[in-house]
Protein backbone atom coordinates (compact mmCIF):
# COMPACT_ATOMS: atom_id res chain seq x y z
CA UNK A 1 0.00 0.00 0.00
CA UNK A 2 2.62 2.49 0.74
CA UNK A 3 4.53 1.53 -2.12
CA UNK A 4 1.36 2.65 -4.64
CA UNK A 5 1.70 6.06 -2.68
CA UNK A 6 6.00 6.59 -2.98
CA UNK A 7 4.95 5.65 -6.82
CA UNK A 8 1.98 8.27 -7.17
CA UNK A 9 4.67 10.80 -5.17
CA UNK A 10 7.25 10.07 -8.19
CA UNK A 11 4.44 9.82 -10.37
CA UNK A 12 3.35 13.51 -9.48
CA UNK A 13 7.18 14.67 -9.90
CA UNK A 14 7.55 14.01 -13.37
CA UNK A 15 4.53 14.97 -14.10
CA UNK A 16 5.13 18.53 -12.97
CA UNK A 17 8.22 18.33 -14.96
CA UNK A 18 6.08 17.35 -18.30
CA UNK A 19 3.63 19.67 -17.55
CA UNK A 20 5.85 22.53 -16.59
CA UNK A 21 7.79 22.44 -19.95
CA UNK A 22 4.88 22.94 -22.15
CA UNK A 23 3.95 25.76 -19.41
CA UNK A 24 6.92 27.37 -19.56
CA UNK A 25 6.56 27.28 -23.21
CA UNK A 26 3.33 28.82 -23.08
CA UNK A 27 3.94 31.51 -20.39
CA UNK A 28 7.03 32.66 -21.90
CA UNK A 29 6.64 32.69 -25.71
CA UNK A 30 4.70 35.02 -28.17
CA UNK A 31 1.30 34.33 -29.21
CA UNK A 32 0.27 32.96 -32.24
CA UNK A 33 -0.63 35.38 -34.98
CA UNK A 34 -1.93 35.11 -38.62
CA UNK A 35 0.68 36.99 -40.45
CA UNK A 36 0.59 35.11 -43.21
CA UNK A 37 -2.49 33.82 -45.19
CA UNK A 38 -1.61 30.19 -45.11
CA UNK A 39 0.13 29.96 -42.04
CA UNK A 40 -2.83 27.56 -40.34
CA UNK A 41 -3.09 25.22 -43.00
CA UNK A 42 -1.56 21.55 -42.31
CA UNK A 43 1.80 21.49 -44.28
CA UNK A 44 1.11 19.22 -47.37
CA UNK A 45 4.38 20.65 -49.43
CA UNK A 46 1.97 23.28 -50.28
CA UNK A 47 -0.97 21.55 -51.52
CA UNK A 48 -4.40 22.56 -50.51
CA UNK A 49 -5.34 19.71 -48.21
CA UNK A 50 -8.83 18.43 -50.29
CA UNK A 51 -10.21 15.53 -47.41
CA UNK A 52 -10.18 14.88 -43.41
CA UNK A 53 -7.05 13.55 -42.62
CA UNK A 54 -8.54 10.97 -40.23
CA UNK A 55 -9.89 8.80 -42.93
CA UNK A 56 -9.34 5.24 -44.03
CA UNK A 57 -5.16 4.17 -43.53
CA UNK A 58 -3.59 0.84 -44.82
CA UNK A 59 -4.94 -2.06 -42.80
CA UNK A 60 -1.15 -3.68 -42.86
CA UNK A 61 -0.58 -1.40 -39.67
CA UNK A 62 -3.30 -2.99 -37.93
CA UNK A 63 -1.92 -6.48 -38.45
CA UNK A 64 0.86 -5.78 -37.27
CA UNK A 65 -0.68 -4.79 -33.89
CA UNK A 66 -2.26 -7.54 -33.95
CA UNK A 67 0.77 -9.80 -34.47
CA UNK A 68 2.35 -8.16 -31.66
CA UNK A 69 -0.18 -8.96 -29.19
CA UNK A 70 0.43 -12.63 -29.45
CA UNK A 71 4.05 -12.70 -28.88
CA UNK A 72 3.52 -10.00 -25.95
CA UNK A 73 0.82 -12.41 -24.38
CA UNK A 74 3.76 -15.06 -24.93
CA UNK A 75 6.25 -12.60 -23.11
CA UNK A 76 3.83 -12.07 -20.19
CA UNK A 77 3.05 -15.98 -19.82
CA UNK A 78 7.04 -16.84 -19.54
CA UNK A 79 7.40 -14.29 -16.84
CA UNK A 80 6.28 -16.59 -13.80
CA UNK A 81 8.64 -18.92 -14.94
CA UNK A 82 11.57 -16.65 -13.76
CA UNK A 83 11.56 -16.74 -10.12
CA UNK A 84 11.24 -20.97 -10.28
CA UNK A 85 13.44 -21.91 -13.04
CA UNK A 86 16.13 -23.37 -10.90
CA UNK A 87 13.26 -24.98 -8.53
CA UNK A 88 11.76 -26.67 -11.40
CA UNK A 89 14.93 -27.75 -13.31
CA UNK A 90 14.86 -30.22 -15.69
CA UNK A 91 10.69 -30.57 -15.65
CA UNK A 92 10.35 -26.83 -16.61
CA UNK A 93 12.94 -27.41 -19.21
CA UNK A 94 10.79 -29.80 -20.95
CA UNK A 95 7.62 -27.67 -20.62
CA UNK A 96 9.57 -24.42 -22.23
CA UNK A 97 10.40 -26.80 -25.03
CA UNK A 98 7.10 -27.63 -25.44
CA UNK A 99 5.78 -24.18 -25.01
CA UNK A 100 7.76 -22.57 -28.07
CA UNK A 101 7.20 -25.47 -30.15
CA UNK A 102 3.84 -24.68 -30.04
CA UNK A 103 4.76 -21.09 -30.27
CA UNK A 104 7.16 -21.68 -33.11
CA UNK A 105 3.80 -22.83 -35.25
CA UNK A 106 2.59 -19.42 -34.59
CA UNK A 107 5.29 -17.57 -35.77
CA UNK A 108 5.70 -19.56 -38.68
CA UNK A 109 2.31 -18.73 -39.15
CA UNK A 110 2.89 -15.11 -38.84
CA UNK A 111 5.87 -15.42 -40.75
CA UNK A 112 5.14 -17.37 -43.75
CA UNK A 113 1.07 -16.27 -44.14
CA UNK A 114 0.02 -13.61 -42.62
CA UNK A 115 2.87 -11.14 -42.77
CA UNK A 116 4.33 -12.76 -45.98
CA UNK A 117 3.09 -10.31 -48.73
CA UNK A 118 2.87 -6.96 -46.53
CA UNK A 119 6.62 -7.38 -45.62
CA UNK B 1 -0.64 8.59 7.76
CA UNK B 2 0.43 5.70 6.27
CA UNK B 3 4.36 6.28 5.03
CA UNK B 4 6.70 7.81 7.84
CA UNK B 5 8.30 11.27 6.71
CA UNK B 6 11.76 10.34 6.24
CA UNK B 7 10.73 8.00 3.71
CA UNK B 8 8.71 10.76 1.41
CA UNK B 9 11.61 13.17 1.89
CA UNK B 10 14.04 10.51 0.84
CA UNK B 11 12.02 9.32 -2.11
CA UNK B 12 11.63 13.02 -3.44
CA UNK B 13 15.82 13.71 -2.91
CA UNK B 14 16.54 9.88 -4.71
CA UNK B 15 13.56 11.15 -7.18
CA UNK B 16 15.12 14.64 -7.73
CA UNK B 17 18.86 13.51 -7.82
CA UNK B 18 17.97 10.81 -10.90
CA UNK B 19 15.45 13.01 -12.79
CA UNK B 20 17.81 15.73 -12.48
CA UNK B 21 20.16 12.90 -14.37
CA UNK B 22 18.00 11.91 -16.84
CA UNK B 23 17.20 14.95 -17.91
CA UNK B 24 20.74 16.55 -18.15
CA UNK B 25 21.78 13.85 -20.28
CA UNK B 26 19.63 15.33 -22.98
CA UNK B 27 21.98 18.17 -23.66
CA UNK B 28 25.35 16.11 -22.79
CA UNK B 29 23.94 13.82 -26.09
CA UNK B 30 23.07 17.28 -27.96
CA UNK B 31 26.77 18.56 -27.58
CA UNK B 32 27.82 15.06 -27.77
CA UNK B 33 26.59 14.12 -31.03
CA UNK B 34 26.99 17.55 -32.53
CA UNK B 35 30.43 17.50 -32.02
CA UNK B 36 30.84 13.89 -33.21
CA UNK B 37 29.13 14.50 -36.49
CA UNK B 38 31.29 17.54 -37.24
CA UNK B 39 34.24 15.36 -36.04
CA UNK B 40 33.33 12.35 -38.50
CA UNK B 41 32.59 14.90 -41.41
CA UNK B 42 35.44 16.95 -40.71
CA UNK B 43 33.85 19.81 -40.22
CA UNK B 44 34.09 22.03 -37.02
CA UNK B 45 30.69 22.20 -35.03
CA UNK B 46 29.37 24.28 -32.35
CA UNK B 47 32.34 27.00 -31.61
CA UNK B 48 30.96 30.31 -31.11
CA UNK B 49 28.59 30.30 -27.79
CA UNK B 50 31.19 28.95 -24.53
CA UNK B 51 34.35 27.62 -24.69
CA UNK B 52 33.98 25.18 -27.61
CA UNK B 53 30.69 25.67 -27.78
CA UNK B 54 29.39 24.10 -24.63
CA UNK B 55 26.29 26.32 -23.77
CA UNK B 56 24.81 25.73 -27.53
CA UNK B 57 22.28 23.09 -25.90
CA UNK B 58 21.50 25.72 -23.46
CA UNK B 59 21.16 28.45 -26.02
CA UNK B 60 18.74 25.87 -27.74
CA UNK B 61 16.62 25.16 -24.89
CA UNK B 62 15.90 28.77 -24.31
CA UNK B 63 15.23 29.64 -28.05
CA UNK B 64 12.88 26.39 -28.03
CA UNK B 65 11.22 28.04 -25.48
CA UNK B 66 11.02 31.28 -26.69
CA UNK B 67 9.38 30.12 -30.06
CA UNK B 68 6.05 31.54 -31.11
CA UNK B 69 3.31 29.32 -29.61
CA UNK B 70 1.75 27.36 -32.57
CA UNK B 71 -0.90 24.68 -32.95
CA UNK B 72 -2.83 23.70 -36.13
CA UNK B 73 -6.13 24.72 -35.60
CA UNK B 74 -7.51 21.51 -37.04
CA UNK B 75 -5.93 19.27 -34.47
CA UNK B 76 -7.84 17.38 -31.68
CA UNK B 77 -5.97 20.35 -29.34
CA UNK B 78 -6.33 17.40 -26.05
CA UNK B 79 -4.12 14.93 -27.51
CA UNK B 80 -2.17 17.26 -29.43
CA UNK B 81 -0.57 18.77 -26.00
CA UNK B 82 -0.81 15.19 -24.64
CA UNK B 83 1.84 13.57 -26.94
CA UNK B 84 4.79 15.52 -26.09
CA UNK B 85 4.09 14.67 -22.61
CA UNK B 86 3.81 10.96 -22.93
CA UNK B 87 6.49 10.81 -24.50
CA UNK B 88 8.64 12.33 -22.03
CA UNK B 89 6.66 10.97 -18.85
CA UNK B 90 7.28 7.30 -19.90
CA UNK B 91 11.45 6.88 -19.71
CA UNK B 92 11.27 9.06 -16.63
CA UNK B 93 8.83 6.97 -15.03
CA UNK B 94 10.90 4.04 -15.95
CA UNK B 95 13.46 5.58 -14.06
CA UNK B 96 11.96 4.90 -10.95
CA UNK B 97 13.14 1.19 -10.83
CA UNK B 98 16.65 1.72 -12.45
CA UNK B 99 19.40 1.39 -9.56
CA UNK B 100 22.54 3.43 -10.56
CA UNK B 101 23.91 2.62 -7.38
CA UNK B 102 21.70 0.67 -4.81
CA UNK B 103 21.00 3.90 -2.74
CA UNK B 104 20.01 5.78 -5.94
CA UNK B 105 16.58 3.65 -6.64
CA UNK B 106 13.64 5.97 -5.98
CA UNK B 107 11.30 2.95 -5.21
CA UNK B 108 12.71 -0.12 -3.59
CA UNK B 109 10.87 -2.80 -5.38
CA UNK B 110 11.56 -6.77 -6.44
CA UNK B 111 10.00 -6.13 -9.69
CA UNK B 112 12.19 -3.41 -10.97
CA UNK B 113 12.58 -4.90 -14.15
CA UNK B 114 8.63 -5.33 -15.35
CA UNK B 115 8.53 -1.89 -14.08
CA UNK B 116 10.91 -0.86 -16.72
CA UNK B 117 9.61 -3.32 -19.30
CA UNK B 118 5.96 -1.24 -18.32
CA UNK B 119 6.36 2.61 -18.06
CA UNK B 120 9.73 2.10 -21.17
CA UNK B 121 7.11 0.84 -23.79
CA UNK B 122 4.29 3.72 -23.20
CA UNK B 123 5.82 5.81 -25.30
CA UNK B 124 4.65 4.40 -28.51
CA UNK B 125 1.17 6.33 -27.30
CA UNK B 126 2.59 9.52 -27.29
CA UNK B 127 4.23 9.65 -30.85
CA UNK B 128 0.49 8.17 -32.14
CA UNK B 129 -1.38 10.34 -30.35
CA UNK B 130 0.50 12.95 -31.17
CA UNK B 131 0.59 12.03 -35.46
CA UNK B 132 -2.95 11.30 -35.02
CA UNK B 133 -4.29 14.41 -33.48
CA UNK B 134 -1.95 16.94 -35.42
CA UNK B 135 -4.57 16.98 -38.33
CA UNK B 136 -1.95 15.94 -41.00
CA UNK B 137 -1.25 13.13 -43.60
CA UNK B 138 2.52 12.84 -43.23
CA UNK B 139 1.93 13.47 -39.17
CA UNK B 140 -0.18 10.37 -39.52
CA UNK B 141 1.43 8.46 -41.82
CA UNK B 142 4.85 8.89 -40.10
CA UNK B 143 2.77 7.71 -36.65
CA UNK B 144 1.73 4.84 -38.09
CA UNK B 145 5.18 3.86 -39.71
CA UNK B 146 7.26 4.50 -36.39
CA UNK B 147 4.70 2.65 -33.98
CA UNK B 148 4.38 -0.01 -36.12
CA UNK B 149 8.58 -0.39 -35.82
CA UNK B 150 8.26 0.34 -32.06
CA UNK B 151 6.04 -2.39 -31.34
CA UNK B 152 7.98 -4.68 -34.11
CA UNK B 153 11.02 -4.31 -32.39
CA UNK B 154 9.11 -4.01 -28.84
CA UNK B 155 8.85 -8.25 -28.87
CA UNK B 156 12.21 -8.56 -29.90
CA UNK B 157 13.76 -6.41 -27.06
CA UNK B 158 11.36 -7.85 -24.08
CA UNK B 159 12.37 -11.35 -25.15
CA UNK B 160 16.15 -10.50 -24.62
CA UNK B 161 15.41 -8.99 -21.37
CA UNK B 162 13.81 -11.98 -20.40
CA UNK B 163 15.91 -14.60 -21.47
CA UNK B 164 18.51 -12.68 -18.94
CA UNK B 165 16.03 -12.63 -16.18
CA UNK B 166 15.48 -15.92 -16.83
CA UNK B 167 19.07 -16.60 -16.47
CA UNK B 168 19.38 -14.56 -13.03
CA UNK B 169 16.16 -15.75 -11.76
CA UNK B 170 14.94 -12.67 -10.22
CA UNK B 171 13.10 -9.69 -11.26
CA UNK B 172 15.03 -7.14 -9.20
CA UNK B 173 18.13 -5.06 -10.94
CA UNK B 174 19.79 -4.76 -7.56
CA UNK B 175 19.85 -8.37 -7.08
CA UNK B 176 20.90 -9.02 -10.74
CA UNK B 177 24.40 -6.24 -10.21
CA UNK B 178 25.02 -8.07 -7.15
CA UNK B 179 24.98 -11.71 -8.67
CA UNK B 180 27.46 -10.71 -11.46
CA UNK B 181 29.97 -9.25 -9.32
CA UNK B 182 33.38 -8.01 -10.50
CA UNK B 183 34.15 -11.45 -12.05
CA UNK B 184 34.17 -10.55 -15.91
CA UNK B 185 32.66 -14.03 -16.37
CA UNK B 186 29.68 -14.15 -14.66
CA UNK B 187 28.51 -10.94 -16.57
CA UNK B 188 25.43 -11.22 -18.46
CA UNK B 189 27.34 -10.55 -21.69
CA UNK B 190 29.58 -13.30 -21.62
CA UNK B 191 26.47 -15.71 -20.30
CA UNK B 192 24.45 -14.97 -23.11
CA UNK B 193 25.83 -13.24 -25.84
CA UNK B 194 23.23 -13.90 -28.43
CA UNK B 195 20.71 -11.79 -26.00
CA UNK B 196 23.11 -9.46 -25.45
CA UNK B 197 23.24 -8.70 -29.83
CA UNK B 198 19.57 -9.38 -30.09
CA UNK B 199 19.01 -6.58 -26.78
CA UNK B 200 21.55 -3.87 -28.69
CA UNK B 201 19.86 -4.33 -32.04
CA UNK B 202 16.70 -3.56 -30.53
CA UNK B 203 17.79 -1.02 -28.13
CA UNK B 204 18.70 1.25 -31.31
CA UNK B 205 15.23 0.39 -33.00
CA UNK B 206 13.36 1.51 -29.83
CA UNK B 207 14.68 4.62 -29.42
CA UNK B 208 14.77 5.41 -33.27
CA UNK B 209 18.67 5.65 -33.71
CA UNK B 210 20.16 5.55 -36.88
CA UNK B 211 20.34 2.45 -38.70
CA UNK B 212 16.40 2.56 -38.01
CA UNK B 213 15.72 6.06 -37.56
CA UNK B 214 12.39 5.56 -39.58
CA UNK B 215 9.81 7.63 -37.63
CA UNK B 216 12.09 10.97 -38.54
CA UNK B 217 13.80 10.03 -42.48
CA UNK B 218 13.41 13.76 -43.40
CA UNK B 219 14.63 12.55 -46.89
CA UNK B 220 11.14 10.00 -47.29
CA UNK B 221 8.34 11.74 -45.09
CA UNK B 222 8.11 15.31 -44.32
CA UNK B 223 9.60 14.94 -40.54
CA UNK B 224 7.58 12.04 -39.32
CA UNK B 225 5.40 11.93 -36.70
CA UNK B 226 6.12 15.63 -35.61
CA UNK B 227 5.50 17.43 -38.73
CA UNK B 228 2.87 20.12 -36.89
CA UNK B 229 5.15 20.56 -33.83
CA UNK B 230 7.15 23.07 -33.38
CA UNK B 231 9.04 25.28 -29.98
CA UNK B 232 9.21 23.27 -26.75
CA UNK B 233 6.73 20.84 -27.94
CA UNK B 234 8.98 19.98 -30.63
CA UNK B 235 11.69 19.32 -28.07
CA UNK B 236 10.19 17.41 -25.72
CA UNK B 237 9.50 14.55 -28.34
CA UNK B 238 13.62 14.64 -29.00
CA UNK B 239 13.88 14.76 -25.47
CA UNK B 240 12.00 11.41 -24.78
CA UNK B 241 14.12 9.93 -27.71
CA UNK B 242 17.43 11.13 -25.69
CA UNK B 243 15.82 9.87 -21.84
CA UNK B 244 14.49 6.65 -23.11
CA UNK B 245 18.14 5.93 -25.14
CA UNK B 246 19.29 6.72 -21.38
CA UNK B 247 17.52 3.99 -20.07
CA UNK B 248 17.93 1.36 -22.52
CA UNK B 249 21.77 1.91 -21.82
CA UNK B 250 21.06 1.69 -17.84
CA UNK B 251 19.06 -1.17 -18.67
CA UNK B 252 21.95 -2.78 -20.52
CA UNK B 253 24.96 -1.88 -18.41
CA UNK B 254 22.49 -3.52 -15.47
CA UNK B 255 21.98 -6.91 -17.50
CA UNK B 256 24.98 -7.40 -19.55
CA UNK B 257 27.98 -4.98 -18.23
CA UNK B 258 27.51 -5.86 -14.34
CA UNK B 259 26.11 -2.21 -13.31
CA UNK B 260 28.29 -0.39 -10.35
CA UNK B 261 30.69 -2.99 -10.15
CA UNK B 262 34.55 -2.44 -11.59
CA UNK B 263 35.65 -5.35 -13.73
CA UNK B 264 38.37 -7.44 -12.14
CA UNK B 265 38.55 -5.64 -8.62
CA UNK B 266 36.33 -5.38 -5.83
CA UNK B 267 35.75 -1.79 -5.06
CA UNK B 268 35.60 -2.45 -0.91
CA UNK B 269 39.02 -4.04 -1.50
CA UNK B 270 40.23 -1.01 -2.45
CA UNK B 271 39.15 1.17 0.46
CA UNK B 272 40.30 0.28 4.13
CA UNK B 273 37.53 -1.28 5.63
CA UNK B 274 36.94 1.06 8.82
CA UNK B 275 37.51 4.33 7.91
CA UNK B 276 34.50 6.42 8.58
CA UNK B 277 33.70 7.26 5.20
CA UNK B 278 34.17 3.90 3.73
CA UNK B 279 30.51 3.35 2.23
CA UNK B 280 30.10 6.78 0.71
CA UNK B 281 33.52 6.06 -0.83
CA UNK B 282 31.86 2.61 -2.66
CA UNK B 283 29.11 4.45 -3.22
CA UNK B 284 31.08 7.64 -5.35
CA UNK B 285 33.34 4.62 -7.56
CA UNK B 286 30.63 2.75 -7.82
CA UNK B 287 28.40 5.52 -9.08
CA UNK B 288 31.23 6.87 -11.43
CA UNK B 289 32.17 3.57 -12.55
CA UNK B 290 28.36 3.34 -13.77
CA UNK B 291 28.81 6.83 -15.17
CA UNK B 292 31.91 6.00 -17.34
CA UNK B 293 30.28 2.82 -18.88
CA UNK B 294 27.10 4.93 -19.59
CA UNK B 295 29.22 7.73 -21.26
CA UNK B 296 31.14 5.57 -23.33
CA UNK B 297 27.77 3.33 -24.55
CA UNK B 298 26.17 6.60 -25.29
CA UNK B 299 29.48 7.46 -27.67
CA UNK B 300 29.33 3.96 -29.35
CA UNK B 301 25.41 4.93 -29.98
CA UNK B 302 26.47 8.31 -31.36
CA UNK B 303 29.52 6.78 -33.62
CA UNK B 304 26.97 4.17 -35.35
CA UNK B 305 24.45 6.63 -35.74
CA UNK B 306 27.21 8.74 -37.85
CA UNK B 307 28.40 6.13 -39.44
CA UNK B 308 25.63 3.49 -40.67
CA UNK B 309 22.80 4.37 -43.97
CA UNK B 310 19.32 3.89 -43.02
CA UNK B 311 17.42 0.53 -44.28
CA UNK B 312 14.32 0.45 -45.51
CA UNK B 313 10.77 0.30 -43.98
CA UNK B 314 10.34 -3.14 -45.93
CA UNK B 315 13.84 -4.16 -44.96
CA UNK B 316 13.07 -2.97 -41.54
CA UNK B 317 10.05 -4.78 -41.08
CA UNK B 318 11.54 -8.02 -42.77
CA UNK B 319 14.74 -7.80 -40.88
CA UNK B 320 12.54 -7.37 -37.13
CA UNK B 321 10.09 -10.04 -37.69
CA UNK B 322 12.07 -12.71 -39.90
CA UNK B 323 15.28 -12.62 -38.12
CA UNK B 324 15.40 -10.59 -34.49
CA UNK B 325 12.09 -12.36 -33.00
CA UNK B 326 13.50 -15.77 -34.11
CA UNK B 327 17.02 -15.02 -32.77
CA UNK B 328 15.63 -13.43 -29.47
CA UNK B 329 13.21 -16.42 -28.99
CA UNK B 330 16.53 -18.93 -29.34
CA UNK B 331 18.35 -16.87 -26.86
CA UNK B 332 15.25 -17.40 -24.45
CA UNK B 333 16.18 -21.24 -24.73
CA UNK B 334 19.71 -20.90 -24.46
CA UNK B 335 19.08 -18.77 -20.85
CA UNK B 336 16.74 -21.57 -20.14
CA UNK B 337 19.33 -24.11 -20.96
CA UNK B 338 22.15 -22.67 -18.93
CA UNK B 339 20.28 -21.64 -15.90
CA UNK B 340 18.97 -25.43 -16.05
CA UNK B 341 22.35 -27.16 -16.47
Amino acid sequence: MEKIFLVSIYFLISLVIAVGLIFIHYILSEKAKQNFPDKFLPFESGMTPLQDVRGRFPVKFYVFALAFLIFDIEIALLLPYIPVVRELGLIGLVEVFIFFGVLLLAYIYVREIALKERI
Amino acid sequence: MIVGTSEIVGLIIKAGIVLFLALNIVPIMVYAERKVSAFIQRRIGPEKIGIYGVIQPLADALKFILKEAFYPPGANKFFYYIGPMISVLSPLLAFMAVPLIPILQPIRTELSALVVIAFSSLGVWGLLLGGWSSDNKFSLLGALRSSSQFISYEVSLSASILAMLIIYGTFDFVKIVEMQGENIVKWGVLLNPLAFLTFFISALAESGRIPFDLPEAEAELVGGYHTEYSGMKFAMFFMGEFVHLALTSCVMIILFFGGWNMPFIRISSLLPPDYLFTPVLEYAIGFGVFSAKLLLLLGIFIFIRWTWPRFRFDQLIRFGWGTLILLSLISIVISAIIAVL
